[in-house]
């Protein structure tokens, strides 16, 4: 950025400049009963002269002027006196001044002056000028390069900018201010700002200034300058340790005079900017670096805290403790005072869950006031609580370390307690992908009551495991044991035992004589009578346990009687078997007869199965 | 005027037995509702439950009453009570289904096997007393049918009534494990209804644990462990955490 800006031009008249001067000496004794003494310069060259100004804001009476005892004086005291009137009050200021040319080299100081106001005496300052070795001046005219390396001194001491601190160690945070100003008192016609400086290390903030450099007076040095305020910067430094506040550089247009040859009066007298022997001359200003001390932050930080230095107040507020749900209600935190208020991050607060919660709103209203960095950061956090029911927000803290106590501050807020009550439900309509029409729904509703007779209950008793249950549940199968066993007590007892047993009787006969059903239907008799005759002696000989080889006519007959079998039956059976022995080879008979043998056989196996039980 | 029937009734009843007294409450109440006055119908009914009876359609209407009042959770509760009885009952389960769209938790339920669910559907297809009484039926059913096996003499009849009968006992032995199984889901009180508006589901039974899910009013929980006055709770999609035992209600 390059703002110009011209400074007023000086080509006025002589006498102007006079009455001009005259009035800017009396700006420049601000303060009623102020009296400062100030040089046109400080250092000077042997066979130079100086001009000294003792300047009292006010009517003074008394002037006692120091003691020169090094310098010749060569005019003075002149007296001035003007008198202003501003916003109707009358102010007056009164100045001596001398010239004076100094009678040897080295540093000598001029002491204090004195004069009396308002019945007090008061002292000037006393400053100290250096007196160089006089330059053999050359009989040739200076060479033109020489000539302006002379100048661009000559404006060096006359015009430069200096960087100054409020403070020249702070803590890691703290703000300082660092303000550019331009020191000048020779014509400046136009210039510009060429480096601005980076302020690498810190965070800055730019405090604005007015568009034109107001030019003030100021004295460094003894020396009475034009002063204006460049920039002013508020800075935060982010890193500890030493850090460099850049330089700032700036062109300038400066108008010089230039000296004519020869030295008569008449030319002493136009060797003036009003009759236009001037030069513009280029110079390039730099500002001097300072070095800040930054020193780290105490270790014992609190937990919530997240860098704010400062000094700083804090605002906690809910806008409504009573909602519905889906009702956004506002929770404010404002954080106020001054210090890096823009560094300050949203304090971690712990919501419910059934809170939603948007990113909080923030908004600053800083204000810059002449060098330090105040107002306050608000944030708003928008809640929306989706159920219904007490909602708490724990109570939070902001932290802060205030470098005035060297200590951390922390702010807590209260708990904060919604309570949500039951609002409007946000139901999402499902979307429905059928082609065919759905039944319509016009409302959806819960069935009706259940009412009529019914029966209570105490609670805890069932039917199914109580006693009534089990009893009812293992009396069948008592009931069929012992029913089962009823019916075979009968069956027992009763002639049926007879009948049964015969039948069983039959079923083994018939089983014996297998093979001989089959060969009867096929008509083979050798095979028949053969089949019933093994039949027969197996038979008898399985009964009545008589082995294979002992079996004949008489041993069964002998057995049979013994076990009480009967004659008759006895008898029958060793006809059959004769029969069949003989049968066996006999030529005729039909099956008629085969059929006969074979019924009889039956019965007969039957009727002994049944005697020998 | 409008309490007059009921009032008549109390007085003309109140001689009667305890479980008489609960009939007349409920009746009492079943008016109160029609007549919308759901606020005193659910402290009648609740008078019931607190007197110690209860049965299927009390709960049920109690759930309804407290849907009519906007009450989800506990509306929830009733009809699940109301569900542990007559586990089939289309009404109840109507209900519950329509009061379950109120809740915000969408859980889906793990698939079972569909020869698991099967069981379990026909075993909550009736009460553990239906399913006693079925039993008894079919168990004295069976054992007359082995006995008229036992005492007949014609092949076919004595084969129809072994088979039958060993059928019959066969359903009987079914019927009596379902009604075991059923009953002691009816005696269990390992389920609960979340009561609060809403909770926080914890890693752990104590509340610096890490949260782990929300859950909302009328989400149906199975209780697995109880440690202090925690449970250990888990959801029909298998997910398992912590939460205070003041949060629930079991049904």
């Amino acid at each position: 950025m390059d703002f110009r800006l011209q400074i007023g031009d000086f080509r006025l008249g002589f006498l102007w400049v006079l009455i001009l001067i005259t009035i800017s000496f009396s700006f420049a004794v601000a303060q009623d009963g102020s009296f400062a003494a100030s040089v046109d310069r400080n250092r000077v060259v042997m066979g130079e002269r100086i001009e000294i100004t003792f300047s009292l804001n006010g009517s003074g009476k008394n002037f006692q002027p120091p003691d020169f005892k090094d310098f010749l004086v060569l005019s003075g005291p002149n007296q001035s006196t003007s008198m202003q009137i501003i916003n109707g009050a009358i102010s007056q200021s009164i100045s001596y001044s001398y010239i004076l040319q100094p009678r040897s080299e080295g540093k000598f100081t001029i002491g204090t002056a004195s004069i009396e106001f308002g019945g007090k005496k008061l002292q000037s300052n006393s400053i100290t000028i250096e007196i160089a070795k006089g330059v053999q001046q050359p009989k040739q005219q200076p060479s033109q390069s020489q000539e302006d390396a002379s100048i661009s001194k000559q404006i060096g001491d006359n015009l430069f900018i200096r960087v100054s601190v409020d403070k020249s160690s702070i803590y890691q945070g703290e703000q300082i201010t660092a303000t550019y100003k331009l020191y000048t008192r020779v014509n400046i016609t136009n210039y510009g700002v060429s480096k601005v400086p980076s302020f690498t290390g810190f965070w800055n903030q730019e405090i604005d200034l007015p568009k034109n450099p107001q030019f003030g007076n100021e004295v460094l040095n003894g020396i009475q300058y034009r002063v204006a305020t460049l920039k002013r910067t508020a800075l935060f430094a982010q890193q500890n340790g030493t850090l460099e506040i850049d330089p700032m550089e700036a062109d300038f247009v400066v108008q010089v005079q230039t000296k004519r040859r020869g030295g008569d009066v008449f030319d002493q007298f136009f060797n003036d900017p009003f009759f236009g022997n001037v030069r513009n001359v280029e110079y390039k200003a730099k500002s001097n670096n300072i070095k800040i001390h930054v020193r780290p932050l105490p270790p014992n930080s609190p937990p919530r805290f997240s860098g704010a230095v400062g000094k700083f107040s804090s605002e906690f507020w809910l806008d409504k403790n009573e909602t519905k749900s889906n009702e956004p209600v506002t929770l404010k935190v404002k954080i106020s005072g001054r210090g890096n208020l823009k560094l300050i991050q949203p304090l971690k607060i712990n919501f419910p869950n059934d809170l939603e919660v948007y990113e909080p709103k923030i908004s600053d209203n800083i204000s810059q006031g002449t060098n330090i960095i105040s107002g306050s950061r608000t944030f708003e956090y928008l809640l929306i609580p989706r159920r219904q029911g007490n909602q708490k927000i724990s109570s939070f803290s902001f932290a802060y370390f205030d470098p005035d106590k060297k200590e951390y501050v922390s702010i807590t807020s209260p708990d904060f307690n919604i309570n949500v009550t039951k609002g409007t439900e946000i139901v999402s309509a499902p979307v429905a992908g059928l082609s065919k029409e759905e039944i319509k729904l016009l409302g959806q509703d819960i069935r009706f009551i259940k009412s009529g007779t019914t029966s209570f209950k105490k609670q805890g008793e069932s039917f199914f495991g109580s006693l009534g249950f089990f009893i009812l549940l293992l009396s069948p199968m008592f009931l069929f044991v012992g029913f089962i066993s009823y019916i075979r007590h009968y069956e027992k007892i009763s002639g049926d035992v007879v009948r049964l047993k015969s039948r069983k009787a039959t079923k083994i006969a018939k089983r014996r004589l297998v093979h001989a059903e089959k060969f009867l239907s096929q008509k083979k008799r050798e095979e028949f009578y053969s089949a019933i005759s093994q039949a027969l002696w197996g038979y008898v000989g399985d009964k009545l346990g008589i082995p294979l080889s002992d079996l004949s006519q008489d041993s069964i007959k002998t057995t049979l009687t013994s076990r009480k079998v009967n004659d008759a039956s006895i008898e029958k059976l060793i006809n059959t078997i004769n029969h069949c022995e003989f049968a066996r080879f006999a030529p005729s008979s039909g099956s008629h007869e085969m059929e006969m043998i074979y019924k009889n056989t039956i019965e007969l196996i039957t009727s002994i199965e049944e005697e020998l039980r | 005027m409008k309490y007059i029937y009921p009032l008549i009734l109390i007085l003309f009843l109140s001689a009667f037995s305890q479980a008489d007294e609960a009939l007349v409450q409920f009746e009492q109440a079943n008016y109160l509702y029609r007549n919308g006055d759901f606020k005193n119908a659910a402290i009648l009914y609740e008078k019931i439950v607190h007197n110690g009876y209860h049965n299927s359609e009390l709960y049920y209407n109690l759930g309804n009453t407290y849907f009519k009042l906007d009450e989800t959770g506990k509306a929830i509760l009733y009809y699940e009570r109301a569900k542990k009885i007559y586990p089939n009952d289309e009404d109840i389960n109507f209900n519950l289904k329509i009061a379950n769209l109120k809740v915000v938790d969408k859980i889906e339920a793990i698939p079972q096997l569909f020869f698991i669910e099967w069981w379990y559907s026909a075993s909550k297809a009736f009460s553990s007393d239906t399913w006693a009484i079925f039993t008894l039926t079919t168990i004295w059913l069976g054992i007359i049918l082995l006995l008229l096996f036992r005492i007949s003499k014609s092949p076919f009849t004595r084969r129809a009534f072994f088979f039958g009968g060993i059928f019959i006992v066969a359903i009987a032995g079914f019927s009596l494990i379902f009604s075991i199984q059923q009953n002691k889901s009816e005696k269990s009180e390992s389920m609960a209804i979340v009561f609060s508006p809403s909770v926080t589901v914890k890693s752990s039974p104590d509340e610096a644990g890490t949260d782990l899910f929300l859950l909302h009013e009328g989400v149906k929980v199975e209780m697995v462990d109880k440690v202090g006055n925690w449970f250990k709770i888990k959801l029909v999609d298998g997910k398992i955490g912590w939460l205070p035992e003041k949060d629930v209600e079991v049904i």
